[in-house]
């Protein structure tokens, strides 16, 4: 088995300028990008983004976020190595425009959530493969709705209180299959765009988040190429596990970490998120040798059940190792120096879901909120007094909720932080302390100017970083590069090439 | 869909490694629970900003879904 695979981050970046006041997003991320490319030199004619010398792509995407794209690896520690450049190779951009502007601060986060706007980003993940596409969606669905056990952690948006969740995303996905991700949130993206002219396909993920964790990054693409292998393999795994409803069940072991919660499968029966996971990785190990399994698929899969192993003993013991347990202890420990105790949220959500009903069925024009609880809004007077009897029952009472209110905006602040590149960052902190259990051993600084020796990366990278040396003018895709001093083409639609092949460029896109 | 969770108290699981764990492997646990508290707290005090509300709408991001 030989097929590449990548992955893509958005950063969320704000900064403020001399006199302390935010600088406007659009113009920010635009000046930004041509602070890196100059200082990155590269003469690439694209105003969206280059190509740099390790063959990734930093560029503005279409929702006006910086994004990284790695380069094309073949193992899915290469893909983390990649991705953990893209986040040095951003923060030190990042620090040099602010030395050069003089901006008075300038804050670069790995996104996942934005609590007031309540939008949120997927990382994306893209896996060549030889599996006819009709046959993925009913393969992977099970898969892809137990991999929240993956998940990024953070808080439910939907919720007006306090309700933590293993996958922020998992409770805004509204279909099943669709084609269109950036308007619609599918658990399965059915786009098949194979930057190739191989006649393989691309499976293009979009329903995970961007995770800190080497452990949990490695996973998520190594389980999903290893299922993929199986599948090319004509084996199909997804029979036994199948979900009557994966979207609902995704959600469901979202908000249940620790848990066993159950989904009927057909035949009807009760199974979890991890028994799922186990299932596909059975299939996996049993078929190692016989399908001949990248080198790195035995590492993986003693990751793999390593994490499943703790998850079914005790879901605390991956509070070091994966991002929603580190998240949910971090969570849990500034809770509970403000006096909240984490048990009590389960208690408050379901208060506070009550009054935000009772205010949505009175056909109120404003969203609800909770200062309408803490300002004794008359509107919400009958049931408050009614759920007031109700929460006395779980030893709370409506004088602490100005106390939870405040706890809550912080605690999405640490949210937003969490991800922040450099010291900002929560996880770097807790990383530099020692108190994690997550790395995987990757050598990242040579990732950032070296690109991957075994895919057509190499050539690009080498090519972009030659011809912007030179001072040659020139545009670059994934599949090709074209030099417009001296009018020539360089192939790369084969994801494995290994020669510069180049020739008369007719136009652009024309690449035979 | 039909959707049926199991509470904690529906179903106790044993602690892998048996019902007794060894002693070391205890201590080893409550001292990098320890350390990651300690490590926590020296975290969250210096990342938040003592106005969450004003960062929040500062870093608030366009785009997105």
């Amino acid at each position: 088995m030989k097929s590449v695979m990548g992955g893509e981050t958005e950063y969320a970046i704000s900064a403020r300028n001399k006199s302390g006041r935010p600088i406007e997003q659009g113009p920010l991320l635009q000046r930004m990008l041509d602070h890196a490319m100059q200082t990155l030199g590269y003469s690439s004619q694209s105003s969206r983004g280059r190509f740099l010398s390790n063959g990734g792509l930093l560029y503005l995407d279409a929702g006006l976020h910086l994004e990284w794209a790695t380069p094309e690896c073949t193992s899915p520690f290469d893909v983390v190595r990649y991705l953990k450049a893209g986040d040095r190779i951003v923060h030190r951009v990042a620090m040099s425009f602010k030395e050069r502007t003089g901006a008075a601060d300038v804050f670069c986060s790995r996104t996942n959530v934005d609590y007031l706007s309540k939008t949120l980003w997927a990382a994306h993940e893209s896996y060549q493969h030889d599996v006819p596409p009709a046959e993925l969606p009913s393969q992977l669905m099970p898969f892809l709705a137990s991999r929240v056990i993956l998940g990024a952690g953070g808080w439910d948006c939907t919720s007006p209180g306090l309700r933590f969740t293993m996958s922020p995303r998992a409770h805004f996905i509204t279909r099943l299959a669709d084609r269109d991700s950036q308007h619609v949130r599918p658990l399965f993206h059915t786009k098949d765009e194979p930057l190739s002219r191989t006649g393989s396909h691309r499976l293009h993920v979009a329903c995970s988040e961007s995770l800190c964790s080497e452990t949990a990054n490695v996973l998520r693409f190594g389980t999903t190429a290893l299922v993929l292998a199986l599948l090319e393999h004509g084996i199909r795994p997804a029979a036994p596990v199948t979900l009557v409803s994966p979207i609902g069940a995704m959600q469901h072991f979202a908000l249940n970490p620790g848990w066993r919660a159950c989904v009927t499968t057909e035949p009807r029966r009760w199974i979890s998120a991890a028994k799922i996971q186990r299932h596909y990785l059975d299939l996996v190990e049993k078929h190692l040798e016989l399908l001949r399994m990248p080198d790195w698929a035995e590492r993986v899969c003693r990751m793999w059940r390593g994490v499943l192993d703790d998850l079914d003993a005790d879901p605390a013991r991956l509070e070091a190792t994966l991002d929603w347990g580190i998240r949910r202890r971090l969570f849990e420990r500034h809770l509970e120096r403000r006096g909240i105790a984490w048990s009590s949220l389960r208690w408050w959500n379901v208060a506070l879901d009550r009054l935000e009903r009772v205010w949505a069925g009175a056909s109120q024009k404003e969203p609800f909120a909770l200062r309408f609880l803490i300002e004794h809004d008359p509107r919400l007077a009958g049931e408050h007094l009614r759920v007031a009897k109700w929460l006395a029952n779980h030893g709370l009472d409506w004088s602490q909720l100005e106390a939870l209110a405040a706890a809550r905006d912080e605690v999405f602040e640490l949210d937003a932080k969490f991800g922040a590149l450099g010291d900002a960052g929560l996880f770097n902190a807790l990383e530099a302390a020692g108190a994690l259990r997550h790395q995987v051993g990757l050598d990242v600084e040579s990732a950032v100017t070296e690109p991957p020796p075994d895919t057509r990366a190499r050539i690009r990278g080498n090519v972009v970083h030659r011809l912007s040396q030179a001072g040659i003018r020139y545009a670059a895709e994934w599949t090709a590069v074209y030099d417009h001093k001296h009018n020539l083409a360089l192939d790369l639609n084969n994801p494995f090439e290994t020669e510069e092949r180049w020739s008369d460029r007719l136009r652009e896109g024309d690449v035979a | 869909m039909s959707t049926r969770e199991r509470r904690p108290e529906e179903r106790i699981v044993p602690p892998a490694g048996g019902a007794n764990p060894e002693p070391a492997a205890i201590s080893e646990a409550r001292d990098a629970g320890d350390a990651f508290l300690r490590a926590a707290d020296t975290a969250i005090d210096r990342a938040l900003s003592g106005t969450p509300e004003e960062f929040l709408r500062q870093n608030r991001q366009l785009g997105g879904q």
